[in-house]
């Protein structure tokens, strides 16, 4: 019993939770990124694209190739890395776009009318397409990014938030306020919204469904992009990236709500928000019984708690309910 | 039986020049005594006395290829053929093939009559056991007559039943599990030390030469990485060192900043990491961006040029042990590494000279007692000091080396650097 106070308490220190709490938070705007993808194809056609994972995936490579061919090292001054790094991030999103617009093409859209199981299946086949493609045709290993992006503000004496955690905050949030300007606003977010809300209705009305369904896609890998440039800023890459992390973006969307805006980026905030804390203090809650090696069981765990309790998710959108 | 932590250390010979007196400046560390910056290079020349010891099978490597007649006979080798480590497994498949070249241009191997032609029968484990098994029964159903493989231990080990089932001998270059060897196997033999002597070696570096007590331990889960964290888990105490925290992560992970954070907590003075360089690099990368100054430590599965290339500029001052010398004390290893750039305009990734070795020891034993499998085992069982590339060769009764030699490197200026040799006996 006396191990286990030990163990309560040991190494736990302000600076470390606060620094957690920044992990979490980095990591769950990326997770919120490529969740809204999710959410949004859901939300028009009620299909899990289970490929959009991969998506992301190809989106890095596209950003290390851009990386690679400016010649960025840890010493490129910033006045070379700034718009070298906007050509990724466009080159992500167009290839990541197009690579979306194409994969609803062939995969998803000759199979509109058939038994819901069929687009899910040829959605895992995508996946596997891709992630073998680039195993043989570009690279099996990992990759990183060198530190392009230096520099951080202190915000306790051993703790400091740097530039590119700020980046990851600001371009999730920008992303996810023009996501919503653009679904509230425009004509095509109303054509969104009313295939959303019944699919013969509104091709009825005059919505183009192909044309929407299309831009949604498009929409939703080029959001992967971003989220994929962020990625590689900090963490590292293989072909496998996709299948994980999209896993756990998937759960962040069923978190928050599938369908939903908001709900994909608060759930993917609060998965990253478990998985860091959990990881991080697993040990001190369970007298060192579990260890740190249970950080994927907490985004899991969560998911089916949510599935059990809350199956709609927290912010389920229940306009595009179709019962 | 098995012998966990009983292992007969005989020497353990250390051969660099420390100049510890203030060499260095200490990256914010409190322990007066830890410098990591201070260790030198290994001396690059000490291997002349066993410079003539290497055999004529790196000169009989002449490549004057002319066709050779006789009975063609089947060596299998398995190993990581794809995926991420493919680099590991083709090197091995090279230096086995090398060494069938050298005899296939001598004319074949003739014994009892009979003129032998080998050829090498490669199977793809992919790192995976499955695959390894499936492998393995193929080169099985193939009528291979000794096999050099597995690459990584995990697809070793499901690998050695099936071999052993089969009574084919298996030498693995490069599996360090000692779990491999401790299966009762007699077909299992492996030209490389044991991670229970390993982590040991790696231990007693961090905590009595590089003069670091405050230890944090970190694995993959993997049956080599945390079998190797286990083991310098238990000797860090021994040496009077302290495990401030341990901690695990995924094979796929590639997020470590909530173990790294913990970590960060514990303020380590050395970070030992059990696994490869597809997470070791990444996670230097990262540990750095959270500030974290500890000296990282690793072993054989992440000193590799994947490990300098992922960590990118944080990759100087980092420390991974390997089985087997340096190449700068390997007697053989600058013949050998001029024939495999001539034929394969390649430089040698890591395990070739070993995996050449265990293939003269099958070839030697075939010579011996003929090309018969259970001949073979007999013959290589029975070998007795061969000197290859990398070292001489006798094999315990669990089919290890009797002479493990580890190296522990440091990255330098981008490279790898020897800084100091581990050589253990056991009796």
């Amino acid at each position: 019993m006396e191990n286990c106070l030990n163990h309560l308490t040991s190494g736990f220190t302000v600076d470390g939770l606060v620094q957690q709490l920044i992990n979490g938070l980095s990591l769950g705007s990326i997770y919120a990124l490529i969740a809204l993808g999710y959410s949004m194809v859901y939300g028009v056609l009620e299909l899990i694209n289970f490929a959009h994972g991969d998506v992301f995936m190809i989106g890095t490579f596209a950003v290390l190739g851009v990386v690679q061919r400016f010649g960025l090292t840890d010493q490129t001054s910033f006045v070379i890395v700034v718009p070298a790094l906007l050509v990724a991030m466009i080159a992500a999103m167009a290839l990541c776009g197009a690579l979306g617009f194409t994969i609803e093409k062939i995969a998803y859209r000759p199979l509109r009318n058939a038994p819901r199981l069929a687009p899910l299946i040829s959605a895992i086949g995508v996946s596997f397409l891709l992630q073998a493609w680039v195993a043989t045709y570009v690279s099996a290993n990992y990759f990183t990014l060198p530190n392009l992006i230096h520099g951080e503000i202190p915000i306790l004496p051993d703790v400091s938030i740097s530039y590119v955690q700020i980046l990851m905050f600001v371009a999730s949030f920008a992303m996810m306020f023009l996501l919503q300007a653009v679904v509230r606003r425009t004509r095509l977010g109303r054509g969104m919204r009313a295939v959303a809300q019944d699919r013969d209705a509104a091709a009825l009305m005059g919505v183009n469904m192909d044309r929407v369904v299309s831009f949604t896609f498009i929409i939703g890998s080029a959001l992967a992009g971003v989220a994929a440039i962020l990625w590689t800023l900090n963490y590292s890459f293989n072909q496998t990236v996709g299948a994980i992390v999209g896993l756990k973006a998937f759960t962040a969307a069923v978190i928050g709500g599938i369908g939903s805006i908001p709900g994909a980026m608060l759930g993917g905030f609060l998965l990253g928000l478990a998985e860091a804390l959990g990881a991080g203090y697993i040990s001190n809650l369970t007298c060192g019984i579990f260890n740190s090696s249970y950080q994927n069981v907490f985004a899991f765990a969560f998911l089916i708690l949510m599935l059990v309790f809350r199956p709609s998710g927290i912010l389920r959108e229940h306009v595009s309910d179709r019962a | 039986m098995v012998r966990a932590r009983g292992l007969g250390v005989l020497a353990a010979a250390t051969l660099l020049p420390f100049a510890f007196a203030c060499g260095g400046s200490s990256t914010g560390t409190t322990a007066s005594t830890c410098k990591p910056d201070s260790v030198a290079q290994v001396p690059s020349t000490t291997a002349s006395t066993a410079a003539l010891a290497y055999t004529a099978a790196v000169n009989s490597l002449q490549s004057a290829p002319h066709q050779a007649t006789g009975t063609v006979l089947k060596i299998g080798f398995i190993g990581i053929l794809s995926g991420q480590y493919t680099s590991y497994g083709v090197d091995e498949q090279r230096g086995a093939q090398l060494a069938l070249d050298a005899v296939n241009s001598a004319g074949g191997i003739t014994v009892g009559g009979n003129t032998y032609t080998l050829q090498l029968d490669s199977q793809d484990d992919a790192a995976d056991p499955t695959k390894g098994a499936q492998g393995a029964t193929k080169l099985v159903d193939d009528k291979v007559v000794a096999v050099i493989g597995g690459t990584f231990s995990g697809a070793t080990i499901a690998e050695s039943k099936i071999f052993s089932d089969n009574g084919i001998t298996q030498i693995s270059p490069s599996a360090t599990n000692p779990k491999y060897t401790s299966q009762g196997f007699k077909t299992a033999f492996r030209v490389v030390g044991r991670d229970d002597q390993q982590g040991p070696a790696d231990a007693d570096f961090i905590v009595k030469t590089l003069g670091c007590t405050k230890v944090g331990v970190m694995d993959d889960k993997s049956q080599y990485g945390q079998g190797l964290a286990d083991a310098v888990n238990t000797q860090v105490p021994v040496d009077a060192g302290t495990v401030v925290d341990r901690e695990h992560v995924d094979t796929n992970q590639t997020d470590f900043s909530a173990q790294l954070t913990t970590m960060k907590g514990k303020s380590p003075d050395v970070i030992f990491y059990g696994g490869y360089s597809a997470q070791f690099g990444p996670i230097v990368q990262q540990a750095r961006r959270l500030g974290i100054k500890a000296t990282f430590v690793s072993g054989d599965g992440s000193q590799d040029a994947d490990a300098i290339k992922l960590a990118g500029s944080d990759a100087n001052g980092l420390f991974a042990s390997n089985a087997g010398p340096a190449p700068s004390l390997q007697p053989g290893y600058a013949d050998f590494a001029a024939k495999y750039k001539a034929k394969y305009n390649a430089d040698i990734f890591q395990y070739a000279p070993q995996a050449f070795d265990a293939t003269n020891i099958i070839i030697e034993a075939i010579k011996k007692g003929g090309a018969d499998k259970a001949a073979i085992l007999a013959a290589v069982t029975a070998t007795n000091n061969y000197q290859g590339v990398a070292q001489g060769y006798t094999f315990t009764s669990t089919g290890d080396v009797k002479v493990s030699i580890f190296t522990i490197y440091k990255v330098e200026s981008g490279a790898w650097k020897a800084v100091k040799a581990v050589n253990l006996n056991v009796s």
